[in-house]
């Protein structure tokens, strides 16, 4: 479930810091999206090669 | 979503996929999710119904192959242990329903210790499913 594992995976980084998304399911492309907005997190970067999606997100630094 | 609540009637293996899903999802995001298991479905908060858990009806046939493919989608495929990584979340409340845990014969000793415990329907619709941001029936 690449929302779950993105969301746990997030969990454990510093704001600023880039994560990246290595899916086959082709509803991250909606989702990944949508989530950014919900979350702050913002989305770099989005490749398609064959069936695999890549997808770089920038977690969302909340410090003052 | 800040908050989510779910009502869990059905307990063949492949009904009660989507709302432990639902649940895994949002609860992945920090949603709180409290789930109410009634009628058949409280036996999915007994170790032994959980495990027991099957597909029936006209996709009886198909359940090896349903459980390899929820494998693959990245959950496990018993249903006990999915209740087991919702929990992991630390954002999902299972409650058993006591006229169903009545009727079908659960009781303290045999939930799971993943439960919260057994609760009336009135207390959960009052004070879970009316206060959530949203509510789900399955």
């Amino acid at each position: 479930m690449p929302m779950v594992e993105t969301n746990q995976a997030i969990k454990g980084m510093k704001g600023g810091e880039v994560l990246e998304i290595i899916a086959t399911d082709p509803a991250t492309k909606m989702d990944i999206p949508s989530w950014c907005r919900r979350t702050g997190n913002t989305l770099i970067e989005h490749e398609e090669d064959d069936k695999t999606l890549r997808y770089y997100v920038r977690k969302v630094d909340r410090a003052p | 979503m800040k908050s989510l609540a779910i009502v869990v009637r059905d307990d063949g293996y492949d009904k009660i996929l989507t709302p432990l899903a639902f649940a895994y999802l949002q609860a992945a995001e920090g949603t709180q999710v409290d789930m109410l298991f009634v009628n058949w479905a409280v036996k999915a908060l007994t170790e032994e119904g959980a495990r027991g858990l099957r597909i029936d009806g006209q996709h009886a046939g198909q359940d090896a192959w349903i459980r390899r493919q929820v494998a693959k989608a990245g959950l496990p495929p018993d249903i006990y242990d999915i209740i087991k990584a919702l929990k992991t979340t630390g954002h999902v409340h299972l409650y058993a329903c006591s006229l169903a845990s009545a009727i079908f014969g659960v009781d303290e000793d045999s939930l799971i210790l993943e439960a919260e415990g057994i609760v009336g329907a009135s207390w959960f619709l009052n004070e879970k499913a009316a206060n959530a941001e949203h509510s789900q029936y399955f």
